[in-house]
């Protein structure tokens, strides 16, 4: 473990290009992340998310482009120079080793001494909540326990920075909530620079800095969970990312607020501009189900804007209400939450007001 | 007890369990056979007179075929470890477009009539290497080649369930892709690998063909040197006990070596 300075260092990734054989995995993709940054790479199967991250972890050479970690060009270093933990999405214990040798194995090659090692290991045992589980092996530790081990033993070494391949998609469920737990613990505690991989747009938005949405290679879209929830670039993110309603629309007009006035299925609404949309184009209206409420006409006054639709059909789903609502012909899914959610299960088709929070607009392109 | 458990089984455990008895018996009965030759004085069964004459009657040749027996056993266990583990390694591994054509090639030496192929090594000798007949490396050279494909199947076989994943674990830790191979790997394909050599020296060891068209006077294995003998005094309690002597020792070493390696690759070697 050598000393590094206390801030932690960047990645940057510049015009990177991977191609297995006639197929652009990775196509000319660019991004930073900064120094103590937790950054996600999101996108579905064969995005090339995780192609990224081997790049970054020297376990598969790019085509073309550079890698820099912190001030190093590493686009060429092999994996063991690199410095930066990585965690699998499978299984990666040693099963020839118990939880103590595991974690220690990245400490002997650095001859760090006996004590030394004990020490470290018993900090990183800590951290990931293992204490006690020293002697034990990878078939007698649950799935989580042996990620944990996983993630304890990379981070022993305290590498600069820290790589995750969807660490969290062999778990079931509330196995996944509790390690995702752990990893923004450890994040938070180590404050190391972090990038991880995922397709779960949930984990994504919940443990990271910087979103990097991902689609056949390229990237579609990056920036904080918010704005990448609220002002999506791309039928593809607002899709990706969260539920969504698309409705065709046509810009009819810019509002003296500077927002543009898009007519809908007969009603008008203002949405807030978007980059290229001009008067007169056709573009999508993204309505998530959960920006919209059903209201009673008496509470009208809450809202700017409110659509006219009909009540089409109720589903109970426990923590949540789903109403199907026929907007002039184009059905819209909107989620009744909270104590009033049970006052829609016995509702009839009937006309229903909806309360608009918020709406943004993509290019139908 | 015993009268329980067996009336506890039904019909066909026990047609099984006589199945498992019979094959047993008919595959070792020979070489019960030959202990009884070897501690007789003559061959007829039931033996009349027991003595141990046999064992005080071994010939120095006899004993220089057993030391060329398990040199060549050692030799090319070793030699068939070193080459066939970065082989087998390539085949499971990588990806180049001889990839299939190198898995198969291991095989020819393996599918082809033993003796047909040995009568070609013997005409490659006597064209480009007359020099080669009668030596160790002449003798070693064709064993080896036999033995290709055990070694780098048995190889192959623990490879294929060793997950890639703990190699690349280990070098994102710190370690070199040679030192991951040997520190991690490595134990994952002790079981192959010690299978491979069990078979390998065995085979080497008692090796027959090979030295049989290319081996001289000297460089004869001790399955070749009593089968000469045999061929000249048919079979008498002494060729009965050099049989069973190669026998155990070859027995001895591949065991031992077995315990040996299952103590050092505890918990991946059964």
């Amino acid at each position: 473990m050598t000393a590094r300075p206390t801030m932690p260092e960047g990645i940057r990734v510049d015009h990177l290009t991977k191609r297995f054989g006639a197929v652009a995995a990775v196509d000319d993709v660019t991004f930073e992340v900064a120094g103590g940054q937790f950054a996600v790479l999101l996108g579905p199967s064969g995005s090339g998310k995780t192609t990224i991250l081997r790049m970054l972890a020297g376990l598969e050479i790019p085509t073309s482009g550079r890698i820099w970690l912190g001030d190093v060009d590493a686009t060429w270093a092999p994996a063991y120079k690199r410095g930066i933990g990585y965690i699998f999405q499978r299984p990666s214990m040693f099963p020839h080793y118990n939880v103590f040798e595991n974690i220690a194995w990245g400490l002997k090659l650095r001859r760090l001494g006996k004590a030394a090692t004990a020490t470290r290991v018993a900090e990183m045992l800590d951290l990931v909540h293992l204490t006690g589980l020293e002697d034990r092996y990878v078939t007698q530790l649950s799935g989580g326990q042996a990620q944990r081990v996983a993630i304890a033993r990379a981070l022993a070494p305290d590498p600069a920075m820290l790589l995750l391949d969807e660490p969290l998609s062999m778990l079931d469920a509330k196995l996944r909530d509790e390690l995702k737990d752990v990893i923004a613990e450890v994040q938070r505690r180590t404050n190391k620079t972090t990038v991880m991989v995922t397709h779960d747009q949930r984990e994504a938005l919940s443990l990271a800095d910087t979103v990097i949405v991902l689609d056949q290679g390229k990237i579609e879209q990056m920036g904080p969970p918010r704005e990448l929830y609220r002002r999506p670039a791309s039928a593809f993110v607002a899709d990706f990312v969260g539920h969504n309603n698309f409705l065709p629309v046509t810009i009819v007009g810019i509002g003296s607020d500077g927002r543009l006035q898009v007519r809908c299925q007969g009603q008008e609404m203002l949405v807030a501009s978007s980059d290229g949309l001009r008067v007169g184009d056709e573009a999508l209206l993204c309505l998530r189900p959960d920006d919209l409420e059903p209201i009673n006409p008496s509470e009208r006054g809450r809202y700017e804007q409110v659509l006219t639709g009909r009540l089409d059909r109720v589903v109970f789903n426990g923590d949540m209400v789903r109403l199907d609502v026929d907007l002039g012909g184009q059905m819209i899914r909107v989620h009744a939450t909270g104590p009033r959610r049970f006052t829609f299960l016995d509702r009839q088709p009937e006309t229903v007001l909806l309360g608009v929070g918020e709406a943004s607009l993509v290019s139908q392109s | 007890m015993w009268a329980k458990r067996l009336a506890a089984q039904t019909g066909w455990a026990m047609l099984l369990n006589a199945y498992a008895l019979l094959l047993a018996f008919v595959l070792i009965y020979p070489t019960i056979q030959l202990l009884i030759v070897a501690v007789s004085d003559d061959i007829v069964f039931p033996p009349r007179y027991f003595s141990l004459a046999a064992f005080e009657d071994l010939s120095g040749a006899f004993w220089d075929s057993v030391r060329f027996s398990l040199l060549l056993g050692a030799v090319t266990t070793a030699v068939l470890i070193a080459l066939c583990l970065p082989t087998a390694y390539a085949i499971e591994r990588f990806h180049f477009r001889a990839r299939g054509f190198l898995s198969a090639a291991v095989f020819i030496p393996f599918v082809l009539p033993g003796l047909g192929y040995m009568a070609a090594v013997g005409t490659v000798y006597i064209l480009y290497a007359p020099d080669l007949m009668g030596t160790f490396f002449g003798v070693f050279l064709p064993t080896a080649l036999f033995n290709l494909a055990w070694m780098v199947r048995a190889i192959q076989g623990s490879l294929a369930t060793a997950d890639p994943v703990y190699e690349e674990a280990a070098m994102t830790l710190g370690a070199s892709r040679l030192h991951a191979f040997f520190s991690i790997t490595l134990p994952h394909v002790a079981p192959g690998l010690i299978v491979g050599a069990m078979i390998v020296f065995t085979n080497s060891a008692t090796a027959f063909i090979a030295p049989l068209f290319v081996g001289r006077v000297q460089s004869l294995t001790a399955t070749v040197q009593i089968f000469r003998e045999m061929d000249q005094h048919g079979l008498t309690p002494v060729l009965a006990a050099q049989s069973l002597l190669v026998e155990a020792v070859v027995m001895a070493l591949v065991l031992g070596g077995y315990f040996v390696s299952k103590r050092h690759f505890r918990g991946l070697v059964l």
